[in-house]
């Protein structure tokens, strides 16, 4: 007899790991990934990838609708979504359309929309809108928006974000503040009377922190009405508002102590633990996202807060608030373009939205939103969030094609205040030169000058 | 002479086995370099094809405030870390290699740190250096506000502070470093020490005529690596600073990834890269160079 040899082992083993693989992988399809269907009801159907960013409970409510999509919509359309997780999806997204092999679908943000459109990197959705005659009116603009470059659409926005001013009401009683402040002089003011030091004068707890959480040092200027360019090629075309906003923040760091701020901010735990600062009560106000309230249910669902838009340094009729939104794309030389467009038409429709969007405990896209959308999402201030879209005053943050120089240079400028090492006018200079550098060789290089903003 | 059959045989039998490696080398490590220094010309997206600039990404580099920073805080990282490296790490082989009782016990300790991830050490470094409830500040206070009324500093918050603590982290792995000097002090011929015992030598003199001559090759390997290491910190400032505050510890592989793949500037990356390659290889010789001569090869002629 024959004796078994490594060749018959190894090939043993690997038919023995390849089965193991495939059962856990039904397993998952039945039991555990809800996007998953079984396989004998996808057979004939066109098999799209859907690369998408999100980990935790965002994740799971693409996976509920994708599933959905999979088990209703799909059917009819003939299309299976394979829904995959995948981390730095901007970069991998990148490489592999360079490649010659993009998924048919990517879940990126929006400010990614309009370096991958200036470099050809995406399918433009025009053709597919005009095919179907597909109803763009029924979304908020400024989420269309945040996925238009150069007046066309190259993604649709799936779940959308706006930002405003989140405060602890507790904390508000104390001090007998009743309403929330609606100038940066009124925040001010409160700020201080929040603010609580002990007994050997170390700050244990603050009104209002630029630093918390730190996202958006570069975009302060926003709310002393500061434009990033005007819409003919030059960056930060009115100095003032945004030297003003950074003079307010480095009134701040000289009120407290720059060591002081550095040492108190550090010891802040992480945005998402029950160690964040407002959830924990360290600081009284913050300007956060829609995605907040899931937070603070996380980890503090007895906080008392609410949310108004975050104050601007004139008071406005209509808050200024940033828009963005995650959005769904089919990437560059996608082998299933017009499948991947049945897909995403589901998934930003009534029906796709209410199960991503309350699934997140975020607001829509759409401008009506259904009856019971607001009273079955775990976000109190949903419809707050949804109305914030429609102001006239909000700012679209990805349609600046050199969007992430200018918040790198931003933020240095912030820092270069905060922590003492320049003034606000020069911080501001320097960074306005490397900007207008950066957008002039952008401009030279893609003959396009980005509209006014 | 020409080869036999049978020799010639073995040799392909032997350049089929070293065939992964000579595969994996030319497409993963060859290929890269000789493409990158081609893409250092262009300017290339990585998404649309690559237009040929000439020198102009050099000449952006040398008028490019961000890479001079970053270069400032490497060449400060470098200056601190590899002294202190080198000095911990041999202090450290030196005492191992001296004690009596327990040195595998504490060789196994001090090697420790070096199995653990870099993710996970620099997380573990941002708790440590956390200004109000960190361990690291958690010890200084009392001295600090007892003896001198000051306070710990706020460590990765302050620009004056995130370098000095990354210089004091990178401590935190100088297991390896340690473990090749002992494993070179315990060839050291015994009868030198003899001999110098003899002639009356004590602890240091023995140490610094005896032992330091003798591993003076490790030394130098140690310090090579160490200025090549130093060139290549990417994680902790990645995951522990993100570069800031305000650029402080912005190192020059972390600006590389930046361009790269946030601004998509891959053409400008490649050529930043082929500068850093030449820092590394300028320093790396001058290294040699001044080692020649106070360097100890016992196969050497004298």
């Amino acid at each position: 007899m024959k004796s078994i040899g490594i060749p018959h082992l190894v090939l043993g083993a690997l038919v023995l790991a390849a089965a193991a693989v495939a059962a856990v992988d039904r397993y998952e399809q039945k039991h555990v990934r809800p996007a998953f269907i079984d396989p004998d009801d996808w057979a004939g159907r066109t098999k799209l990838t859907y690369w998408e960013k999100w980990s935790g409970f965002e994740f799971e409510a693409i996976e509920k609708a994708v599933g959905r999509y999979n088990r209703t919509q799909g059917r009819r359309d003939r299309v299976y979504v394979n829904l995959i997780n995948t981390s730095q999806v901007n970069v991998k997204t990148m490489i592999f359309t360079a490649g010659g092999q993009p998924p048919d679908l990517a879940g990126n943000w929006s400010i990614y929309v309009a370096p991958f459109a200036e470099r050809g990197a995406l399918t433009s959705l025009e053709k597919f809108i005009a095919a179907d005659q597909f109803d763009l009116d029924a979304y908020v603009p400024a989420y269309l928006e945040t996925c238009r470059y150069r007046d066309q659409l190259w993604a649709m926005p799936t779940v959308p974000a706006t930002t405003a001013l989140f405060y602890n009401r507790k904390m508000f009683r104390e001090i007998g503040q009743d309403s929330p402040p609606r100038t940066i002089a009124e925040l001010d003011a409160i700020a201080r009377k929040l603010d609580r030091r002990d007994g050997a004068g170390n700050l244990v707890r603050l009104g209002f922190l630029h630093t918390e959480p730190g996202w958006w040092k570069w975009s302060w200027g926003y709310y002393f009405g500061g434009r990033i360019t005007d819409g003919k090629g030059k960056v930060l075309p009115d100095m003032d508002p945004w030297v003003r906003s950074l003079a307010w923040a480095d009134a701040y760091a000289s009120h407290y102590g720059r060591g002081a701020v550095n040492s108190v901010q550090s010891g802040f735990g992480k945005f998402d633990s029950p160690q964040n600062a407002f959830v924990a009560g360290r600081v009284g106000m913050v300007i956060q996202g829609v995605w907040m309230p899931n937070f603070i249910n996380r980890y503090n669902r007895g906080l008392e807060y609410s949310v108004a838009p975050f104050p601007s340094e004139k008071a406005l009729d209509e808050p200024v608030t940033q828009v963005e939104s995650d959005c769904i794309t089919i990437p560059k030389g996608a082998k299933h373009p017009e499948e991947a467009w049945k897909f995403i038409k589901w998934l930003v429709s009534p029906e796709g939205q209410s199960i991503l969007c309350g699934g997140q405990g975020k607001h829509m896209c759409l401008k009506k939103l259904p009856a019971d959308f607001a009273k079955k999402n775990m976000n109190p201030h949903v419809e707050f969030f949804h109305r914030l879209g429609f102001s006239r005053k909000a700012y679209i943050v990805g349609r600046f094609p050199v969007l992430s120089k200018f918040r790198d240079e931003m933020g240095n400028a912030f820092e270069q205040v905060w922590q003492g090492k320049a003034k606000p006018g020069d911080a501001l200079e320097a960074a306005r030169a490397e900007i207008q550098k950066r957008l002039d060789e952008n401009v030279a290089r893609w003959q396009y000058v980005p509209p006014e903003q | 002479m020409a080869m036999g059959g049978r020799q010639r045989r073995r040799n392909m039998v032997g350049l089929l086995f070293v065939s992964p490696w000579i595969c994996g080398l030319g497409l993963f490590i060859l290929y890269p370099f000789f493409a990158s220094i081609l893409y250092g010309f262009t300017d290339y997206s990585v998404l649309r094809d690559p237009e040929f600039v000439g020198t102009d990404n050099y000449a952006g580099i040398a008028a490019d405030p961000i890479f001079w920073q970053s270069l400032k805080v490497v060449l400060v990282f470098a200056a601190f870390s590899i002294p202190l490296g080198v000095v911990t790490a041999l202090s450290l082989s030196i005492m191992l290699d001296a004690g009596k009782r327990g040195v595998s016990i504490y060789r196994a300790i001090f090697y420790l740190p070096q199995l653990v991830p870099t993710v996970v050490v620099a997380i573990l470094w941002t708790w440590l250096f956390n200004a109000e409830f960190g361990l690291v500040n958690h010890i200084l206070r009392w001295p600090l506000q007892t003896f001198f009324g000051a306070r710990p500093p706020g460590w990765l918050a302050s620009t004056s502070w995130a370098l000095p603590a990354l210089v004091f982290m990178s401590m935190w792995q100088v297991g390896q470093m340690t473990i090749i000097y002992l494993a070179k002090i315990q060839d050291v011929p015994q009868d030198l020490y003899e001999a110098a015992a003899l002639d009356g030598a004590g602890f240091w003199s023995k140490t610094w005529n005896v032992t330091l001559p003798q591993i003076s090759p490790i030394i130098l390997f140690n310090v090579v690596m160490a200025i090549i290491g130093c060139f290549q910190v990417f994680t902790e400032p990645y995951i522990m600073t993100g570069g800031g505050p305000a650029r402080a510890t912005h190192f020059l592989s972390l600006y590389i990834y930046k361009l790269a793949f946030e601004e998509y500037r891959m053409g400008y990356a490649c050529a930043v890269a082929l500068v850093l390659f030449l820092i590394i290889l300028g320093l790396t010789m001058l290294a040699l160079r001044a080692a020649r001569g106070r360097v100890y090869y016992a196969g050497e002629e004298a």
